[in-house]
């Protein structure tokens, strides 16, 4: 219950202080206020342009083993109860993330291009 | 009987995938050759272990992982497919600027994928191979990174096939919804038990079919297979054009012929597949005559094969389907490897024009290119008359007699576009100059099994069946 | 053991309430002062010293005036995305402050007090969850100003957060697996049995989670994302005013959110120090909640000392760091971890 007032509360504050901010600050614009900004020169070009995004594999990476260290989780907690299989299995199964993992690494994932 | 031994096949297979994936990344580019001596090692050891646990009926997972006959006769015509594409591949990747290693990994996790796909009547491990399987074939078909095409391929398989798994997924939510069960028995009780909730049932089964007749490029839902048989590398297309089919096909007649026999056969979703059957048989074929890119057109006449593999499965005959699944594995890759043995370094010869005079210039190429073709056209001796023979006339006697004169019509079409390469083969002068690698006696070997297979079951075909026999008991 | 009146039901939970809300800003506010004027003493300079006692006050007269300037909007930007980006930052922020018990529960007569809005047997994955949450806010806010400096600070700031994100999952399961809880309170309770704190027992999951943290919240030495000699200010160049206010108050409520982790699972959280020597049983009298106070401003205090000291790594080297080293790391000492909690 407290938990749905603590919902309501934040969103409220939010809309508040960024209400009263744009009441009480001043408004005073013109178009170059109204530019992205480019350190005080004009601005050098209107959109973005495609560039490269380095290390854009690592975010493939990231979901597998995000994922993976999800179902760890329920692993560790039962893990004393299931003494034998459990640790057989979860090792069969860290050997394929570690093996993805060397893989990445070795296909260059992780370097700068 | 509940025992480990029906993972170990499979964990023989993704094993040696992630061996083969880890070597790739360490080997140097000479030297990948070594991975296809592992892979096919592996399928080996693979096809031993399946081979002891036949009529064991092994079962894992609380019954989710079934070693039956069904599943291991499956098993192994996957196993000799991909064997025969690592084959027909190792060459053809290092000449065609694909030497990536990852062609053996990706296609043992496919081979383990439809492994798990034939091995279990439960949907979810159903789904979950069939997703190992798609996955994988995603990225074989884009193996070719540099090439335009095979990329074009490769983002249009896994578009489409994405949008088929949700459609898929969706249909399993359906039916666990109505009927409490996933697996094909539980089902199957499910429809059996009389009318209540079945048009749910039936919309679930429906999409379920759907996301299904994708995978195996049923008309209307074979856009996808033109331009990714077309853009993948050959050996590739050759997987797919056995592979994915024979493992929805598989679990297609393991769901629906007891649906069939539940007293179906004359409901709406019968009906429903029975226009499907014919109007792939007669578009595929149809539109195959109009092509003059060879992959294309045996894309065409793949969606057509799958026509008449619904036949089979709409007759309920379990036997003849898995015979007719036989054959076309011999036929298919028979046919895409005579396609390979036709190109050199850095250039495939795929338009029906590079063929004009080839059976002069290479005669025994072209001959057994020629045989394949007449296999597929239907034509006796060959295996490929016997397939369509048995699978017609289980169809008549199960009373589908106008089914198979529309079978029998479109295939009288399709001869006419097989024989027409032969025709090029044969009387046409040569256009252009074709000069092609001679050097690759992995890929004669296949070509020589391949025709043996296909006169083999074409004239013998007592052994096959005999097996076959004992498969189908565990099939329906 | 049920207290029901207008006390309970309505001004212990409104208290609690504003209590959660208040403890991070006044954090972060405490957080910035502190900040400022120890890096100056570090670096032999003055700092904020006029403003009230020794510049104390100096926080609040930046809030106020944040408060009263001009909300820009440049004319380019996307405007829902634009302004939703800081709510969702800070609301994910505060909101994580929920879960984390900041005490023992107090008794009074038959109530026990607890100090926490919601005990979840969840907690820990829902805390790094919700702090998690943020790299919307921070991806959006770049992606919506649609100008480069912001929307680079935005990619560089996703890809480092996701990158440290694993370590941290790796690092929090070997605590997972001595405490066999992932609720924050468990956890706590649980090295209060044990007399010892997880700190000590697995010494490279701290460090490890440690570094990772820093790399969490963005700040120096990995504060790549708003690099100000490169980005002007990353994710945030374009924002003014309250919105602006809001991005600020969220990293230091996050610093805030990851010593509050730190010290819970691998300090012993509200826990006196030195449990097993009787001779210091007396640090006992004083209440839990001190004693968890001091701990967080040590590792905040840690952060400030940190950004004085080290230079900024760059971009490379920062993922180099992660995957190279703290990933493989993660692992080999959560396999460590796992064998030896096999055999005892």
């Amino acid at each position: 219950m407290e938990l749905v007032f603590v919902f309501l509360i934040f969103g409220l504050l939010g809309v508040v202080l960024l209400s009263m901010n744009a009441l009480l600050g001043p408004k005073k614009t013109n178009p170059d206020k109204e530019k992205p900004f480019e350190c005080g020169s004009p601005y050098l070009q209107n959109e973005i342009k495609p560039f490269p995004i380095k290390f854009s594999l690592v975010a493939f990476v990231f979901l597998l083993f995000d994922i993976e260290v999800v179902f760890f989780f329920p692993w560790a907690l039962i893990f004393k109860e299931m003494r034998g299989p459990a640790l057989v299995i979860m090792l069969a199964y860290g050997a394929v993330l570690a093996a993805g993992f060397i893989y990445a690494w070795k296909k260059g994932a992780f370097e700068w291009d | 009987m509940n025992s480990f031994g029906a993972v170990v096949p499979l964990l023989v297979v993704v094993g040696a995938a992630l061996i083969v994936f880890l070597l790739e990344a360490f080997l140097k580019k000479e030297n990948k050759n070594y991975l296809a001596y592992l892979s096919l090692l592996a399928l080996i050891g693979c096809g031993i272990l399946s081979a002891n646990a036949w009529n064991g009926g092994l079962t894992y997972f609380d019954g989710m992982l079934r070693l039956d006959n069904a599943a291991l006769f499956l098993t192994f015509l996957f196993l000799i497919a991909v064997a025969f594409v690592i084959l027909i591949g190792m060459k053809y990747i290092s000449l065609q600027d694909a030497n990536h290693g990852e062609f053996y990994g990706l296609l043992l996790l496919a081979l383990s994928g439809l492994m798990i796909m034939v091995s279990s009547t439960h949907f979810i491990v159903i789904f979950l191979g069939l997703e190992v399987l798609s996955v994988s074939s995603y990225s074989l078909a884009g193996l070719k990174r540099k090439d335009d095409k095979s990329s074009e391929s490769a983002v249009k398989y896994f578009l489409m096939g994405s949008f088929a798994s949700a459609f898929l997924v969706f249909g399993l939510a359906i039916l666990f919804g109505t009927a409490q069960a996933l697996d094909i028995p539980g089902l199957v009780d499910f429809f059996k038990a009389g009318p209540d909730n079945q048009v749910l049932g039936v919309v679930g089964l429906g999409l379920v079919l759907v996301g299904f007749a994708f995978k195996i490029a049923i008309v209307p839902f074979h856009m996808w297979a033109p331009d990714v048989y077309e853009g993948a590398p050959t050996p590739v297309t050759a997987f797919f054009s056995i592979g994915p089919k024979a493992a929805g096909f598989a679990v297609l007649i393991r769901l629906l012929a007891p649906y069939w026999n539940a007293g179906f056969r004359s409901g709406k979703l019968f009906g429903f597949l029975w226009a499907l059957a014919a109007l792939t048989m007669l578009a595929g074929n149809l539109i195959a005559l109009r092509q003059n890119n060879i992959k294309r057109m045996f894309a065409y006449s793949s969606i057509a094969y799958a026509g008449y593999m619904l036949i089979a499965v709409l007759a309920g005959d379990g036997a003849g389907l898995l015979f007719f699944l036989t054959i076309y594995m011999f036929m298919s890759i028979g046919a895409f490897g005579s396609l390979i043995a036709l190109s050199r370094k850095g250039r495939e010869y795929n338009e029906l024009g590079d063929f004009a005079g080839v059976g002069f210039k290479y005669p025994w190429i072209g001959a057994i290119f020629a045989v394949f073709l007449l296999s597929l056209a239907g034509f006796p001796p060959t295996a490929g008359f016997l397939a369509k023979f048995y699978v017609f006339v289980a169809a008549v006697n199960q009373g589908l007699t106008p089914l198979v004169l529309i079978a029998v019509l479109a295939s009288l079409i399709s001869v006419y576009y097989y024989l027409r390469i032969i025709v090029y083969m044969y009387m046409r002068e040569p256009e252009r100059e074709v000069s092609i690698e001679m050097e690759n006696p992995a890929l004669y070997l296949v070509l020589f099994l391949c025709l043996y297979g296909v006169l083999q079951l074409g004239l013998f075909p007592g052994n096959v069946l005999y097996l076959i026999k004992q498969a189908v008991a565990a099939l329906l | 053991m049920t207290n029901t009146g207008f006390v309970f039901d309505v001004l212990i939970p409104v208290g609690k309430i504003v209590a959660v809300i208040l403890y991070p800003m006044l954090m972060t506010i405490v957080m910035i002062w502190l900040e400022r004027r120890v890096v100056a003493l570090m670096q032999k300079r003055l700092g904020p010293n006029r403003v009230g006692f020794q510049g104390i006050l100096q926080p609040f007269a930046d809030a106020f005036k944040l408060f009263l300037k001009e909300d820009i909007m440049q004319d380019q930007a996307d405007p829902l995305l634009f302004k939703v980006a800081p709510v969702l930052v800070m609301f994910s922020s505060l909101l994580a402050f929920c879960f984390v018990p900041l005490g023992e529960p107090i008794r009074i007569g038959t109530y026990q007090l607890t100090l926490w809005i919601a005990q979840s047997p969840v907690g820990l994955l829902l805390v790094l969850g919700l702090s998690s949450i943020s790299v919307f806010g921070v991806i959006f806010g770049g992606w919506a100003s649609n100008s480069k400096y912001p929307l680079m600070g935005a990619l560089r700031s996703v890809v480092q957060i996701l990158s440290y994100e694993i370590p941290i999952g790796l690092t929090v399961l070997s605590v997972v697996f001595f405490a066999r809880s992932i609720d924050l309170v468990e956890i706590v309770n649980h090295q209060s049995q044990a007399k010892i704190w997880f700190g000590f027992m697995l010494p490279v999951s701290f460090v490890v989670f440690w570094i990772s943290a820093i790399a969490e919240t963005n700040r120096a030495p990995f504060d790549l994302p708003e690099a100000e000699s490169e980005l002007v200010a990353g994710y945030h160049t374009e924002y003014s005013g309250m919105k602006f206010a809001f991005f600020y108050i969220a990293e230091y409520a996050h610093m805030v959110l990851v010593s509050s982790l730190v010290v819970i699972m691998f300090f012993g959280g509200w826990l006196a120090p030195f449990p097993n020597v009787p001779a210091f049983a007396f640090l006992k009298v004083i209440p839990g909640f001190v004693w968890y106070l001091v701990k967080i401003m040590f590792f905040l205090y840690l952060y400030v000392w940190i950004r004085a000291t080290l230079p900024r790594y760059r971009f490379d080297e920062l993922i180099r760091l992660a995957w190279k080293w703290l990933i493989p790391l993660a692992l080999l000492n959560f396999l460590v971890v796992a064998l030896i909690r096999y055999i005892l």
